[in-house]
């Protein structure tokens, strides 16, 4: 392709060597090809597509002006000759018409007369075929077998896709997503909370299936929208559906690279985004049905599978612009950054070998300002991104699918760090580029490596403990319900008490009648018992014995009574576990009422795991943050460790509770959920990596 | 085989067998290791089959001629047969040896046999200079000429062709071999009866040239039966020239093979309808109105000029309303920079000399004229028109072939020279051929001083003067390289002045080469040569220079490539003859202004003394030719690669030429 050309500029050398190789021949473009015009950055591009083979060749103005001469009756030199006459400086060189016309070849785009150069074509073809088998071996990802022509079929299904193609679709998805996004927010934990079983064993075959089905609905939309958006343009094609084996696991794709026929850049950003279009409106779905199944029904867990698959798939990886998938080809087309990946690459590389090495005459990848930083950006985004987001991945699916987990990362580490290693070490030993350089190009690469390692094995960094605790008054009394009984009043959650104020009220109808009946009794049997004194002895004895059991009982029913007053016995401020709501419900003796907070203090607890808590007894810098409550921490100062009740710490292991004195007054509530990060010594990146594998192994001995 | 059926020309037709592969990683790493693995077996085999064809020497000696004929018929049908084993080897190196000694009167000696059988085996050969080259290559060419389809005996110029072929032409008259020679005055007809001989001694640029036109001829064909058919109806003068490329033997290797491959064989016809000369005339002003720094900037070790923006500016308001060329900035740039070029890097006298009202090219390599060769890229044009000449025509190409490629289309190639082991890896990845060194037959004479490095080349000079008086009063003959035809003729201008006599062999004076270095042997002679001296070049001493310790040679500056220096230091002590050489640089020499190390050059410049001090020098000399060495063959990997690339570009144009 014909690059534009911007200050500097590069030397375009008129002439070319090779010129009389090309000179005699009388090409001409193959009869199927199909020329469309495009805007592309202000200039004007031609698309030459050949339906047939559904292969594309784009050339600039002065390129398509060269071709556009070529007939099978005039020479190249002839056509070279009149373009260079009309446009000078913008006629393209020798070497530009060239390239052009071998990459038409290449494309199977030109006709001529001449016997081509087998030997060549099956050699490149050779080794392209080996670099994209060993390609796909590394990444395991791009098997893509192409199975019958879809056009048919797409065609029949057009006319019911259609009417979505629409503003009304829009509002109809608009809405739909928004319903979604409210359901799974609204739920709060629950969303994530479930994804803990997604990836049990019973549940893969499900889940496969699940995904398997939204990719093919994620294809046909691309199809779909590539054939909505072609009918007003004359139609557009979709000649191959076909499967991608991903993991070995069959997906559906479509090829909807028909869509570079269309004029509009917009347009072909709304056939790459359709897939993820759908997506999001099946996640949608999914979302309110699963909110709304009862939990644990197979519904459920269904919808959860379309819902997580759907949604993750289509934001970490499909949106995504830094991995390349579809995000990435609508960014680079927008952009009209074409092959973004690859030259943002080339950049860098260039800057090392421009700077680093010192080879001077290194080519950028970059045509202005604005794309030397772009690509600058773009390639250590996408670089950290990639590795963050296979580790996190590759740690989530060992901690659930230990085999599968780990041929993830073994896989993952060989795409993204060994073949990348092997391939810089290759060039370093072998490229001709560095001839002049290589020694330079080896201290530096050495040392960089070296530096590295040095960073990751020896340089301590500050390592946090992260633990999960519940905010506690320092000093409180559980407050109980001392007896049965009906809640006729209780103090105000947060209202400062003194000592022997009551608390709570309650009262309880049959106690209190009891009470009565005792009473008169009791005073029935004293009348009883004066006479008796008068009477005679014998009486006497029986009724001053019954007597005594009214007394008791009624002292005991009274006491009851009493107790339905729970009184402050010290000062301090109530929370109540009962509100003034429950008033009217019936409380049992030893239900637990509200504490009663003695001391104005609060202190966090969180429970840990015995095998850090050595560390935690010395942390220092500990800060406290508020779940979901801002970033601004609140220190805090470790106080002692408690055993939990149950004995156990947060990640099923033996453990204790570590208790932590708040040092400011945050104006947090008993019993809200705060994280705590503490720093527990230092330890080097490498040393990190080996504890948290150690930890992998340790908890699947235990688990 | 059909007897009735001898044309060969379907041979002569393209077999891509050596396709050379642009490898990479690890594929070219493990390459590395093979032949590095390869290269430490050595030459053990080809000493064990040399240790057994001169054991029986005496027996073959008392062997009786028409009985060695036969052995030697019976030698040539096993070969035929294709049935050469390594008892067909020895029985074959044995009757040539034989037939050697009683036709020329030279009997190989062990270390010439095992150059002889490992250039059998397809062994790029290095044997120390004057170790007998010319004869080691024809045991190889005779095996080859018995295998069939002839055997091309390639070396640098026309002055060796002739000379070899016709040294040996007794021994393959005796093994009942046809031999001839191809010179660039050889004309077409003979050339065809030449390339039908079993060996055929020609330059590596004539054997290429030929394969070129032969391969044009048949260019109307489209398919490669067409061709075929062409070739093998075509017959006469007209017909093709060559009968296929079966086997090469080198000589020079080294510069054939990589120093003379980093320019194509280009066949080009002229073309009048390009009125281009007055550009060049009109470029080469604009030149003269630019200021070094300001206006462009040279890089100095990359041979390298660019304009800097003023220049561009400049160049914009100078050529404004000249039209034609001139209105397109890129065109412009392109004709400023190569009259520039033609300005500011290239030298009368160093790289060309004007010669008949005509620019002819100087080899640097070889420091001879090479009268048909012009500069591409309308260089030449650039040059005439600075040196106000009648600009010649721009050639149009016809037909391209790098000397790479060429060779490669070889099914046998083998090679030797007096200086191998700097290029050997380069052989090694473009060939697919090893190297192995053999140590010296005769123990050898010469002794070397230590390198002197003077601080200003006007102080070399003199100190060379003074030199040369010193030998040559000892009865010493002494041999002086120049690196250029201008310093060459500089330094004479200092003998005659101190009135020494003495003798110049450089381009200007080529006619007189085969005088001057017949007299350069003589006791007392004083020779001041450009490299022409070096390669190939024969001094035989007369008996009085053997006593008085025979030739002194002395490298008056440093040549880029230390291969040129060895073979003109190698003119010294050959064949157990004596002689002694050194080398006597300066700093002010093109080798170190461009490769040497800057901070290492500013120490040596302020020596207080006018010789840098050795252990410098010698550190000085050592780091500017690698760094030179590196940037060369960076310089021809990186054509190479092109020319890899650019052919898998052109595939769509059909087969290479």
């Amino acid at each position: 392709m014909l690059t534009s050309l911007n200050d500097p500029a590069p030397p375009r050398p008129t002439f070319s060597d090779l010129w009389h190789r090309v000179a005699g021949l009388r090409p001409r473009l193959a009869t199927t090809v199909r020329v469309h015009r495009q805007r592309f950055r202000g200039e004007t591009w031609y698309v030459c597509e050949d339906p047939a083979s559904n292969r594309f060749f784009r050339a600039n103005t002065p390129g398509y002006r060269f071709l556009a001469l070529l007939d099978g009756h005039r020479t190249v030199e002839d056509a070279w000759r009149t373009v260079a006459a009309a446009l000078g400086d913008e006629a393209p060189t020798q070497g530009e018409a060239i390239q052009v016309l071998n990459q038409l070849h290449e494309a199977d785009l030109l006709h001529h007369d001449a016997s081509t150069a087998l030997e060549p074509v099956l050699v490149r073809n050779r080794r392209t075929a080996r670099r994209e088998f060993r390609s796909h071996l590394g990444a395991l990802l791009f098997i893509r077998i192409p199975l019958f022509n879809p056009d048919r079929l797409l065609n029949t299904l057009t006319p019911l896709a259609a009417p979505f193609v629409s503003m009304w679709g829009l509002v109809l998805w608009l809405g739909l997503v928004i319903v979604g996004l409210w359901t799974v927010v609204g739920g709060g934990d629950r969303f994530f909370q479930a994804s803990t079983g997604i990836l049990a064993t019973e549940n893969l075959l499900a889940l496969y299936l699940t995904i398997a089905i939204i990719k093919l609905a994620h294809e046909l939309g691309h199809g779909l929208m590539l054939k909505v958006l072609g009918r007003r343009v004359g139609g557009a094609h979709v000649y191959r559906v076909g499967v991608l084996l991903l993991l070995f696991l069959p997906f559906p794709y479509v090829d909807a690279s028909g869509a570079w026929a269309f004029s509009s850049k917009w347009k072909r950003a709304l056939v790459g985004s359709a897939g993820m279009l759908v997506e999001l409106a099946i996640a949608s779905i999914c979302a309110v049905v699963w909110a709304n199944a009862g939990e644990g029904t197979l519904t459920a867990s269904l919808a959860y599978n379309a819902l997580l698959a759907a949604s993750v798939s289509t934001l970490l990886f499909n949106a995504n612009p830094l991995l390349r998938y579809d995000g990435y080809h609508i960014l680079s087309d927008l952009l009209e950054v074409p092959n973004l990946a690859a030259r943002a690459t080339g950049h860098v590389g260039y800057l090392i070998k421009r700077y680093a090495f010192g080879v001077t005459g290194a080519i950028t990848t970059a045509h202005t300002p604005l794309e030397r930083s772009l690509f600058v950006g773009y390639a250590i985004a996408s670089t950290v991104y990639r590795l963050v987001i296979y580790a996190v991945i590759g740690l989530f699916v060992l901690d659930q699918q230990f085999a599968l987990g780990a041929l993830l990362l073994v896989v993952a580490a060989a795409e993204l760090v060994v073949t990348p290693l092997w391939k810089h070490a290759s060039f370093l030993a072998t490229s001709n580029e560095l001839t002049m350089r290589r020694g330079r190009a080896l201290v530096v690469a050495s040392s960089a490596t070296a530096l590295l390692l040095l960073f990751l094995l020896a340089v301590p960094l500050p390592r946090h403990a992260r633990l999960q605790g519940v905010v506690e008054p320092a000093a409180y009394q559980p407050v109980f319900a001392e007896s049965d009984g009906e809640l006729v009043s209780i103090a105000a959650s947060g209202e400062r008490l003194d000592a022997g104020s009551p608390i709570v009220t309650l009262e309880h109808d049959e106690l209190a009648y009891r009470a009565r009946v005792l009473g008169i009794e009791r005073d029935r049997l004293s009348a009883l018992r004066r006479q008796a004194l008068r009477d005679g002895a014998q009486e006497r004895a029986a009724v001053e014995e019954r007597l005594v059991v009214v007394i008791d009982e009624l002292a005991h029913v009274l006491g009851r009574l009493e107790a339905m007053v729970i009184t402050a016995s010290e000062s301090g401020v109530w929370f109540g576990e009962l509100r003034g709501g429950d008033l009217g419900r019936f409380v049992r003796a030893g239900d637990a009422v509200g504490v009663l907070v003695t001391s104005e203090g609060l202190v966090v607890r969180a429970p840990v795991s015995e095998s850090v808590s050595g560390d935690l007894g010395a942390s220092q810098r500990i800060s406290v943050r508020a779940d979901g409550g801002g970033a601004a921490g609140v220190g805090a100062a470790f106080v002692r460790f408690t055993p939990t009740a149950e004995g156990r710490g947060p990640d099923r292991t033996e453990g204790v509770v570590a208790e932590y004195r708040l040092e400011g007054a945050p104006g947090w509530l008993p019993g809200q959920r705060v994280y705590i990060r503490a720093r527990v010594g230092t330890a080097t990146l490498a040393q990190r990596a080996w504890e948290s594998v150690l930890r992998v192994f340790e908890q699947r001995g235990e688990g | 085989m059909n007897g009735a059926f001898e044309s060969n020309a379907w041979r002569s037709m393209p077999s891509v067998k050596h396709v050379q592969d642009r490898r990479q990683g690890v594929d070219r790493i493990a390459i590395r290791l093979r032949h590095a693995f390869e290269g430490l077996r050595g030459a053990s085999a080809d000493f064990d089959v040399a240790r057994e064809v001169c054991t029986h020497s005496e027996h073959d000696g008392a062997e009786h001629d028409a009985h060695l004929r036969e052995r030697a018929a019976s030698c040539a049908r096993a070969y035929a047969l294709g049935q050469g084993d390594d008892r067909t080897l020895i029985e074959s190196l044995r009757v040539i040896r034989e037939l050697a000694h009683r036709t020329l009167g030279l009997k190989m000696h062990p270390v010439q046999v095992a150059a002889a059988s490992a250039m059998v085996r397809g062994r790029f050969v290095e044997l120390a200079t004057g170790e007998g080259k010319t004869l080691v290559a024809t045991a190889p060419a005779i095996i080859a000429a018995w295998r069939g389809h002839g055997c091309h005996v390639l070396t640098t110029n026309d002055y060796l062709v002739t000379r070899d072929r016709d040294r040996n032409h007794p021994l393959f008259d005796a093994v009942g071999l046809v031999s001839a020679c191809v010179t660039g005055t050889t004309d077409r007809a003979e050339r065809r009866v030449a390339y039908q001989a079993d060996i055929t001694y020609t330059t590596a640029k004539e054997a290429c040239a030929d394969h070129l036109r032969d391969r044009l001829l048949a260019r109307g064909e489209r398919s490669f039966a067409g061709r075929v058919a062409h070739a093998l109806v075509s017959d006469g003068a007209e017909g093709v020239l060559q009968r296929g490329l079966a086997c090469a033997i080198v000589d020079e290797a080294d510069s054939v093979l990589i120093d003379e491959a980093t320019t194509p064989l280009i066949l080009s016809s002229v073309r009048d309808d390009l009125p281009i000369g007055d550009e060049h005339a009109r470029a080469a002003t604009v030149a003269t109105m630019l200021e070094l720094w300001t206006h462009y900037t040279i890089r100095e070790s990359e041979q390298s000029i660019t304009l800097t923006r003023a220049g561009r500016a400049r160049i914009a308001s100078v050529t404004s309303g000249w039209g034609g060329l001139w209105t397109g900035r890129n065109r412009a740039h392109e004709l400023v920079l190569t009259a520039l070029r033609a300005a500011e890097l290239f030298e009368r006298d160093r790289e060309y000399l004007v010669r008949e009202q005509r620019v002819v090219i100087i080899d640097p390599f070889t420091g001879r004229t090479m009268p048909d060769r012009t500069w591409r890229h309308a260089l030449h044009q650039a040059v005439e028109a600075k040196e106000g000449l009648e600009p010649t025509a721009p050639p149009e190409t016809t037909s391209s072939l790098s000397f790479q490629r060429f060779f490669a289309r070889y099914e046998r190639l083998c090679g030797m020279s007096g200086t191998l082991r700097e290029v050997a890896p380069e052989l090694r990845i473009v060939y697919g051929a090893h190297t192995i060194t053999l140590p010296t037959h005769h123990p050898l004479q010469r002794s070397r001083a230590r390198t002197v490095l003077f601080v200003g080349s006007e102080r070399r000079w003199a100190g060379v003067v003074s030199r040369i008086q010193d030998r040559s009063r000892r009865g010493q003959p002494v041999l002086v390289g120049t690196r250029s035809v201008r310093s060459s003729e500089r330094l004479a201008a200092m003998l005659r002045a101190k009135g020494i006599a003495h003798q110049v062999l450089n381009a200007h004076r080529d006619d007189e080469e085969a005088r001057v270095i017949a007299r350069a042997g003589h006791a007392g002679s004083v020779t001041i040569a450009t490299s022409m001296a070096g390669r190939g070049t024969d001094i035989q001493l007369d008996a009085e220079a053997r006593g008085s310790g025979g030739l002194h040679v002395i490298v008056a500056e440093m040549h880029d490539s230390e291969r040129v220096d060895r073979q003109l230091l190698g003119r010294a002590g050959r064949q157990g003859d004596p002689g002694s050489g050194e080398v006597m640089g300066s700093l002010e020499d093109e080798l170190l202004t461009r490769y040497a190390p800057a901070p290492l050059r500013k120490a040596a410049l302020r020596c207080a003394s006018e010789r840098v001090p050795v252990l410098l020098a010698s550190t000085i000399v050592r780091r500017a030719r690698s760094r030179a060495q590196g940037r060369a063959r960076g310089q021809r990997a990186r054509l190479r690669d092109g020319d890899l690339r650019l052919d898998d570009a052109l595939a769509f144009a059909g087969t290479p030429d």
